[in-house]
């Protein structure tokens, strides 16, 4: 399993692992310099002990010479001082190539005879000059210096000095060489850890991007609808757990929703079947009271010589027949709207008719109740472009409802023009509706009414009605009431029934 | 005064417009459901067939298709429905009917509008 967790342990462990041997090899580096530098070190005291030593043998190849010459006791006694510190170098000559590496190669052995020739020579030349004879103490001296110290001594040393140069150059190169060399392999290391530490970060962060972006493009696309859409994960990481539970988020939004419309469609179809049952039944309940009321003309036509109290019940048949006839309409208008079985035809035509019609229709409600009915129309004449059927029967329907909730004052028809809006009002003097009831007097089968008693007639539907068809034509119904006061409804006609009116006169 | 056939499926209402068509003077006979209706309007000397929309088996449009391909002579046809009026008459105009009047007018809706569909003139279609 390649998750992110182990790409990126992967990868720090590479890059420290490489930063490991990187100080590894400064170590070692390091290490040799140190061993370089101690050797040069020693290197040099081996040359200033060689120094020390052919100094001794030419302070004593001095102090013989001059004691030769002077005789005084000073220069004898400098001679034996110089004698006897050559004497302790020779010797040391023995335990001076011990461990000195860099003196090794050096053939001490002949260092130790060509002293020893020299000691012995100038011991000669000493116990020569001891015994008064100098002139031969001085030959021997001569032959010494020249035999033993210029052609034994020097030459040793000449070789000394260029077996030391040698291992000083060889040693510089190979302190040159070991730094190029750790020059070469940090940078090497440090290319190759770069390298690498981009690769790792190019490799960490697709595999942290590339899931992500995979999911914002699902989201994206399963928020504008394409619920089908799956996101694909290519590995097993921490990201496919969370792509797998997207995706199945995204199966169960899919099915909610297939289920949800599934549901939805077999609501709509209740709903519209019990739509054309209400309409096959309203159409059915009407073709009878169409028959009743026409038996009631022949009945009223047929029998002038009928008695008051006949008369009377006749009416009051007839009476009924129309309020039940009302009622079924209301039924059938409403279920007609709930299943947006109505539609709208619009047509050009005057307000002032309208409104006339409107009222004479009312008027007939009043029933001798002492109510005023008043229009307040427009100066002018007002035309309008809108469904001339449903606007008559909003007017009717505010009209029969504020009748029905009057029982004296006045109901007022209004026109309010303001610019390019035209509203018409219907005012009354009524029993008023709480604030309470307001949002629910457009809702069926309500009546504002006081302890929840219906104490009116009607289906209610009266007002729902209304609301619904004014949103078929597509104005607005709003209502203002105090109790005890009166209400006033008002339909704000749309702007484009307004927008083509013109106002004449 | 004129020859009137009223074909519906609903015998009281059928019974009460042919009482007020008879008063007005008028020569009326009624079928009761639609079937037999081409046979009644081939009678000679019929002046209008008044036709409900809604009836079992077979709906006023289709007798009126029926009856317009069946017969030589051609009473008008006015169709009579309980549906609202705007429907109606738009549905009276798709198949060629020679006018419409809803249940719920009153007598003298009716007769009026029979006067006024028998003394125009048979709206010359096609």
């Amino acid at each position: 399993m390649k998750s992110v967790k182990s790409k990126l342990i992967l990868a720090l462990g590479l890059v420290e692992l490489l930063t490991l041997g990187m100080a590894v090899v400064l170590y070692l580096g390091a290490q040799r310099f140190e061993e370089d530098a101690r050797r040069t070190r020693q290197a040099n005291d081996d040359l200033r002990e060689l120094l020390d030593f052919s100094l001794s043998a030419h302070a004593y190849m001095d102090a013989f010479g001059r004691s030769l010459g002077q005789r005084t006791l000073i220069a004898n006694r400098e001679r034996r001082a110089a004698a006897s510190a050559f004497e302790s170098r020779v010797r040391r000559i023995p335990e001076m190539h011990l461990g000195r590496a860099s003196l090794q190669p050096l053939d001490w052995w002949r260092l130790q005879r060509v002293s020893n020739d020299l000691s012995n020579g100038l011991q000669a030349a000493d116990s020569l000059r001891e015994s008064g004879d100098f002139l031969r103490a001085e030959q021997r001296f001569a032959e010494t210096r020249q035999t033993d110290f210029n052609e034994g001594m020097l030459p040793w040393f000449a070789e000394a000095i260029s077996t030391l140069e040698a291992d000083a150059k060889a040693r510089e190169t190979h302190a040159v060489n070991g730094a190029g060399w750790l020059r070469g392999i940090a940078t090497s290391l440090a290319c190759v850890s770069a390298v690498f530490a981009s690769v790792a970060v190019l490799w960490i962060s697709d595999a942290v991007i590339r899931p992500v972006r995979a999911l914002v493009a699902g989201s994206e696309a399963i928020a504008r609808g394409e619920l089908q859409h799956r996101v694909r994960h290519a590995r097993l990481d921490e990201f496919a757990v969370v792509i797998d539970s997207f995706n199945r988020m995204a199966s169960t939004i899919a099915a909610t929703r297939e289920s949800l419309l599934e549901k939805n469609k077999h609501l709509e179809q209740a709903y519209r079947t019990q739509s054309e049952f209400v309409s096959v039944v309203t159409h059915e309940l009407r073709s009878p009271l169409h028959s009743i009321r026409g038996y009631l003309e022949f009945i009223e036509e047929d029998e002038p010589s009928l008695c008051e109290q006949s008369k009377k019940n006749l009416h009051n048949i007839g009476e009924g027949a129309k309020r039940l006839l009302r009622l079924v309409n209301d039924i059938l208008d409403f279920s007609q709207l709930e299943a947006k079985q109505l539609h709208i035809t619009c047509s050009r035509f005057a307000l002032g008719p309208i409104l006339e019609e409107a009222l004479y229709d009312a008027r007939a409600l009043l029933q001798g109740r002492s109510v005023e009915l008043v229009l307040e129309g427009p100066e002018g004449e007002l035309f309008l472009d809108t469904d001339y059927t449903r606007l008559r029967q909003i007017l009717t329907n505010l009209l029969t409802n504020a009748i029905k909730f009057t029982e004296h004052g006045r109901v007022t028809l209004a026109v309010e023009v303001r610019g390019d809006s035209v509203e018409l009002l219907v005012r009354d003097t009524g029993i008023g509706i709480e604030a309470s009831q307001l949002d629910a007097i457009f809702q069926p089968f309500r009546q504002a009414t006081r302890a929840g008693e219906r104490a009116f007639g009607g289906t209610g539907l009266g007002l729902a009605i209304v609301a619904r068809l004014a949103e078929l034509i597509g104005a607005k119904i709003s209502v203002q009431s105090q109790p005890g006061r009166g209400s006033e409804f008002r339909l704000l006609l749309p702007n484009d029934a307004s927008r083509r009116m013109q106002l004449t006169g | 005064m004129a020859r009137i056939l009223i074909i519906d499926d609903d015998p009281v209402y059928s019974d009460m417009m042919q009482q007020r068509l008879t008063r007005a003077g008028h020569e009326v006979s009624v079928l009761v459901g639609p079937f037999g209706g081409t046979l009644a309007a081939r009678k000679d000397g019929l002046d209008l067939v008044i036709l409900d929309v809604f009836m079992p088996g077979l709906d006023g449009p289709s007798l009126l298709d029926l009856m317009r391909k069946d017969t030589v002579r051609r009473p008008k046809v006015i169709f009579c429905s309980s549906m609202d009026a705007k429907p109606l008459e738009e549905l009276a105009k798709q198949h060629q009917a020679d006018g419409s009047i809803p249940k719920a007018g009153g007598r003298r809706d009716l007769l009026e509008y029979v006067e006024f569909v028998l003394a125009r003139r048979r709206i010359s279609v096609r």
